[in-house]
């Protein structure tokens, strides 16, 4: 059976290693950007099954990267916004742009992956 | 032009003269110094990237082998752990170097901050097994604060929980941004970490402080907060302050009394936080203090009372607050009290502009109006209270001559006090008492056990029978007879089953003394079914319904009476309703004891020391004296031997066995039986096999025969005991490299195998065969390599035998010319040293005192001074 793909979004590149990781220990092909305009490129080339995607990013923010795949694109992928900075308005923002979650920092990557698993299996 | 009259001085305008060298002196000066400073700054940036850029190349390196090591799981394959360990060899490796070292220690900082549960722990547990707290350790010996502070917040945010003890001591630190940074790290640190610094603490806590610590307290997982009311007397006023604001965030209302004289506090700061924790747990008691207080404090603290005033007050405090309104200077305080009295009562602020007096609403006499809708009338009449107040009155009388046509046993109480009516408060009078009588009680209502657990105990209906009455000359009169079977114990008025018919034997049939152990004794108990347990008081309105009392007497029946007969007693019952298992009535605490009166006077003479009091008389009756019995389970057996009382807990009765009446030689014969049984059953629970030898005594001892039986059991019993304790030494001797093995790297095993190879013993050969079997490459090779060493060893020790030993003294003994002495001249000792021992005995102290003195390095410097000379 073929892996799903994940496409991760994440400036911090420790950060995305860990979670790069622990998404391949869970049976995910990962795609690892760095930045906005990389992650832009990827989704044009070839669109993954889901997208974790930080909000603070270098070129293009977490949030305009949704509303490309949303608007943009006009793809029903799934999308998981992570941030450090959990405030009200990014929250609303996302999931008016139609994130599917929205994840504060610090994350513990078993609920993550737990989260994105019931997604895959829902939709 | 220049007039031709005025001189012209060319001093005053020439520039002064300053020679070329040095200016060009000084501008080299400058260029060299401003080149150098160029050199270094392109220096210290250029350094400063390659150091980045080493420490990225690091990063990138580390985390993969920091994913590696978080998320290793238990069921990983061969191939993970040994890349596991691998990993672990070179991450030891590498941080032999201190800039790595500095690196890892950033790198799980940054992922500590983003990463949250489990993994979280696993990256702290990593950053202790790796010894990098050791580097923190170092920080907080630093002269610099910085320095410190780091040490700190790594300690801290790695959960060292080691630290506490260390960063305790920081707290008193005089500079405020370590005593700080400890402040938080103690809280953090330590769950008791708030005790010891509001206990501690010296300075000033900061409000920001406050905020950080109040944070760290509310993210500590299952935090059980301490009783903060305890710091309420503290010297500092900060921690007061800090105190009363966790008492109010924390809910701990149990501080009213010192919380209530803190408003009394000089600082303005602990009167307004205390003041906020009377509003937030409405202490009412502290309203005088805050009324006393008040003409004293600050606007803002006047402020916060009448706010509290108008939370807790009541029509009682219009006065004080009036008197703000007349007597304040501030205008905000004035308008906080005319809002304080607002909120208490509304109706005094109202408007009394146009309004009319109530002879003006007199009721047209044409008009008759029906009860219901004088009622109906009487709320919307807001001022009319003359009115309602007679319709009240009406009302009254009119549920009262209801009340009597029904002609029940209840009590109404009608409340017929006018209460003082004044136009501004409505009296309420008017509204009719609602009185449910005996017969409007629900009519399906049935009397379960669930509904008189439910019922308040003066409500419960008792329904008994009187069965037999028999009164005799008693020194009181006999309780009344009362034949019923509803009645309702309100009326009644009783605290107690008093009522109950005292029932008594007459005389003629109790002359014939009876022992009272022949007595049959036959009652009925009819009590309550129900899972829960019975206080006195409830037990008192259980039903109680007890039908026959018999006496059975012999008159010529002798007054001693031996074991068996005890034994034969027959105590008869009949289980009437089954109860509970569990619930234990205690006969003194029911009062039916009526019930179970003997009248037997010289028994009791004779048995003052019964377990069962019998009482002779009433009096006796009523001076209750104590029941040592119990009725404990009921349903469970019809006739109860004495066996089954000993052994059983479920006893019916449970009593004193009557001692005066015991013959004495029976007395000594239990006495032994006891004392005898007593000791075995200590050394069946404490003896062990010494104890073999003293039993096998007693079982050849004729005054034992009867406990033969179980001497030998005990006998057999501690031979095992003792055959188990002498496997135990058979049992593989505990080899400490094993457990240490279990739990270490491969590092660690080649270290330890190191550590056998120099200290093992014939103890560890098992261990490392087992080793070799288990491991493979090059701990199986060291394994190897150790294990024959130590065969080796163990070889050589063996060999060493008893004829080599012997040989070697009786070379020494040929050297002192000792001849052996005879078996019989064993004890003909000559400590007295010949004189060729004592020469070869001072040759070889001389021998070894020269080697050691050589060896040692007073000796090699004596040599040496030797040689110079």
């Amino acid at each position: 059976m073929k892996n799903q793909v994940l496409l991760l979004a994440e400036d911090d590149e420790l950060f995305a290693s860990l979670l790069s990781f622990r998404f391949k220990k869970e049976g995910y092909d990962v795609i690892l950007c760095k930045d906005g305009k990389e992650v832009k490129e990827k989704l044009n080339n070839e669109m993954p099954d889901v997208l974790v995607c930080d909000i603070m990013m270098p070129y293009f923010s977490g949030l305009e990267i949704l509303d490309f795949v949303r608007n943009g694109l006009k793809s029903n992928l799934p999308v998981f916004i992570i941030s450090a900075a959990g405030n009200e308005t990014n929250e609303l923002s996302a999931f008016k742009l139609g994130a599917n979650d929205f994840i504060t920092k610090p994350i513990n990557p078993s609920v993550l992956i737990a989260r994105i698993t019931r997604k895959l299996i829902l939709t | 032009m220049i007039p031709p009259n005025l001189k012209y001085n060319p001093h005053l305008i020439s520039a002064p003269k300053i020679e070329t060298d040095l200016l060009w002196n000084f501008s080299m000066l400058c260029a060299s110094i401003a080149l150098i400073y160029l050199i270094f700054i392109f220096y210290t940036k250029r350094k400063k990237r390659i150091f980045s850029q080493k420490a990225e190349e690091l990063k990138k390196k580390l985390s993969p082998m920091l994913s590696e090591f978080l998320f290793l799981e238990d069921d990983a394959t061969k191939d993970e752990k040994s890349n596991y360990l691998a990993l672990k060899v070179e991450l030891r490796q590498m941080l032999n170097d201190d800039f790595n070292r500095r690196i890892l220690t950033q790198v799980l900082l940054d992922l500590r901050k983003d990463i949250s549960g489990s993994t979280q722990d696993l990256i702290c547990k990593l950053y202790q097994s790796l010894g990098l707290e050791d580097d923190a350790y170092q920080k907080l010996k630093s002269w610099r604060w910085q320095s410190v502070c780091e040490g700190i917040v790594e300690l801290s945010q790695m959960k060292v929980s080691d630290a506490y003890s260390f960063i305790c001591r920081l707290i008193k630190d005089r500079r405020s941004i370590i005593r700080k940074q400890a402040e938080i790290a103690v809280v953090t640190l330590n769950k008791d970490g708030i005790i010891y610094f509001l206990d501690n603490t010296k300075y000033s806590i900061s409000e920001w402080q406050q905020l950080k610590l109040l944070d760290v307290l509310n993210n500590k997982t299952d935090y059980n907060p301490p009783s903060f009311k305890v710091w309420l007397t503290s010297n500092n006023n900060h921690v007061v302050l800090f105190a009363l604001r966790l008492i109010k965030h924390y809910n701990q209302n149990d501080a009213k009394a010192s919380v209530i004289e803190l408003v009394k506090h000089k600082s303005n700061q602990i009167r307004e936080a205390a003041i906020l924790c009377i509003k937030e747990f409405n202490f009412v008691e502290a309203l005088d203090t805050l009324k006393l207080v008040f003409w004293q404090c600050s606007i803002t603290v006047k402020i916060s009372i009448l706010e509290t005033i108008a939370h807790l007050g009541s029509e009682n405090d219009l006065e004080f607050l009036n008197l703000i309104e007349t007597k304040e200077a501030n205008f905000l305080v004035r308008n906080k009290a005319v809002s304080c009295i607002n909120s208490i009562s509304p109706e005094t602020i109202m408007p009394f502009k146009d309004l009319q007096e109530s002879k003006h609403f007199n009721i047209p006499k044409d008009i008759s109006i029906a009860e219901d809708e004088l009622k109906a009338g009487e709320t919307e009449l807001f001022n009319e209270i003359s009115t309602y107040q007679d319709a009240n009155i009406e009302i009254q009388n009119t549920i009262e001559s209801k009340v009597q046509t029904e002609n029940t046993n209840t009590e109404i109480a009608l409340q017929t006090e006018k209460n003082e009516t004044t136009e501004d408060f409505i009296d309420l009078n008017f509204l009719p008492i609602i009185v449910k009588t005996e017969n409007e009680e629900e009519p399906n209502r049935i009397e379960t056990p669930e509904n008189i657990e439910a019922l308040n105990i003066s409500e419960i209906e008792v329904n008994y029978e009187i069965v037999a009455v028999e009164t005799l000359d008693t020194k009181t009169e006999p309780k009344e007879v009362v034949h019923s079977n509803d009645i309702n114990i309100k009326a009644i008025d009783i605290t107690s089953l008093n009522f109950l018919p005292v029932v008594v034997i007459n005389k003629a049939e109790i002359s014939n003394e009876k022992e009272p152990f022949e007595i049959e004794v036959d009652y009925e108990v009819i009590l309550p079914t129900s899972k829960s347990t019975y206080t006195a008081h409830e037990l008192q309105n259980i039903e109680v319904d007890f039908s026959l009392f018999e006496i059975n007497s012999e008159q010529d029946q002798p007054k001693e009476f031996s074991l068996e007969e005890i034994r034969n007693c027959e105590i008869f019952y009949d289980e009437v309703k089954t109860i509970e298992d569990s619930i234990s009535i205690h006969v003194n605490d029911i009062e039916v004891i009526d019930a179970l009166i003997i009248q037997n006077e010289p028994i009791i003479d004779e048995n003052e020391d019964l377990g069962i009091s019998i009482c002779t008389s009433d009096s006796e009756l009523e001076s209750e004296t104590d029941l040592n019995f119990s009725i404990t389970p009921f349903g469970s057996h019809n006739q109860l031997h004495d066996a089954q009382l000993e052994k059983e807990d479920s006893t019916l009765v449970e009593f004193d066995l009557p001692k005066a009446l015991i013959q004495e030689n029976l007395l000594t014969n239990i006495d032994f039986d006891t004392e005898t049984r007593f000791l075995l059953n200590n050394i069946d629970e404490l003896g062990d096999e010494r104890e073999i030898h003293f039993l096998n005594e007693l079982r050849h001892d004729d005054k034992y025969r009867l406990f033969i039986d179980q001497i030998e059991l005990l006998i057999k019993n501690l031979d095992n005991v003792s055959a188990k304790d002498k496997t135990k030494d058979i049992l593989k001797p505990f080899n400490v490299f094993e457990d240490l093995f279990q739990h270490c790297d491969l590092e660690s095993k080649l270290i330890l195998l190191n550590e056998v190879y120099a200290i093992g013993d014939v103890k560890d050969i098992d261990f490392l065969k087992n080793l070799i079997s288990v491991e493979k490459g090059d701990l199986q090779k060291t394994a190897i390599h150790v294990l024959n060493h130590l065969e080796s060893k163990v070889h050589s020790n063996n060999t060493i035998t008893e004829p080599q030993h012997s040989q070697k003294v009786n070379e020494i003994m040929n050297a002192c010319e000792i001849e052996c002495s005879n078996a019989d001249d064993i004890y003909d000792l000559n400590f007295e040293p010949t004189d060729i021992l004592e020469s070869v005995v001072q040759e070889e102290v001389l021998t070894n005192s020269e080697n050691n003195f050589f060896n040692s390095f007073l000796g090699q410097l004596n040599i040496f001074s030797s040689k110079n000379k």
